[in-house]
């Protein structure tokens, strides 16, 4: 068995508004740090898994995260690192 | 006629959904979210709250929960509504048997008031208390079929005002007010009862 540990975020798709990133922008914007940026927010999630294969963990990181840590009509994942322990 | 309400962990309107449907006339029972046996019931409640804590997001990982499975089922035998409020609706949304989702609200607060409804050409008072109430549909085609309960002021930034929908094909109806609430209410009762009239008018 080798352990993996991945590293997911999940976020509001881009067309969705997020109130959570508006509020962001504005302050950097007070504060006139830049008054050009788009800031989106999200969840950030590390799964440590044990398994035969990468390809069989694979699998599993997919199904989890389609399934459970997002709901598909209004945000996505991305894998951002994995790492074999 | 028979009603159930489910208690999912972490649900905290219980109590008072079940007051409601008895003044309205059902007898109740009160469930839990690993009963499959739904053969009993005409109304199936999914009552508001906190279900699982909200965690992951508001109804995820209620959706999982073996009675989801039984209601889908019962869905498809046509003799029985299903009725989700607040947290329910939000159930419902994650568990794909309503279409659409429930966004935080637009302004970032939990918005706890009585609001303006307009349902069937009625307009009503019914209170809202959510943080994550903002629905959100990616085409209002999808729910084209569905009659829609919409708020007067839109208090959370939802899609087309839409603060409840019925889907009338499969007799689900899910709506972030609580009709509960005001119906056990002296004085206050009439918006809980447009809402419970018209169910046991779609279950004659």
């Amino acid at each position: 068995m080798k352990i993996f540990v991945y590293k997911i975020i999940t976020k509001l798709k881009e067309e969705i508004k997020n109130p959570q990133g508006e509020v962001v922008e504005n302050i950097v914007k007070r504060l006139s740090v830049s008054s050009n940026l788009k800031v989106n927010t999200g969840k950030f999630y590390e799964i440590k898994i044990s398994d035969e294969s990468r390809i069989e963990a694979d699998k599993k990181i997919e199904k989890i995260s389609k399934e459970i840590l997002i709901n598909p009509l209004i945000e996505t994942f991305e894998i951002i690192n994995v790492e074999e322990l | 006629m028979k009603a159930c309400v489910i208690n999912f962990l972490g649900s905290n309107c219980v109590i008072e959904t079940k007051d409601s449907l008895l003044k309205a006339g059902f007898s109740v029972d009160i469930i839990n979210q690993n009963e499959t046996n739904l053969a009993d019931y005409s109304l199936i409640v999914l009552p508001g709250g906190f279900s699982y804590g909200d965690y992951v997001s508001c109804g995820r990982i209620a959706k999982f929960s073996p009675v989801i499975g039984a209601i889908k089922e019962k869905i498809k035998q046509k003799n029985s509504i299903i009725l989700g409020i607040c947290n329910g609706f939000q159930i419902l949304c994650e568990a794909n048997i309503l279409y659409g989702a429930l966004l935080e609200n637009e302004n970032q607060k939990f918005i706890s008031k009585d609001v303006d409804l307009i349902f069937k050409d009625k307009t009503f008072k019914l209170p809202i208390a959510h943080h994550q109430g903002r629905y959100y549909i990616d085409d209002i085609n999808k729910i084209k079929d569905y009659e829609l309960i919409k708020y007067k002021n839109n208090p959370n930034g939802s899609y087309y005002d839409i603060a409840g929908l019925y889907d009338k094909k499969n007799k689900v109806l899910g709506l972030m007010p609580h009709p509960e609430r005001n119906y056990i209410t002296p004085f206050k009762e009439e918006g809980g009862k447009i809402i419970f009239d018209f169910i046991k008018e779609e279950l004659r």
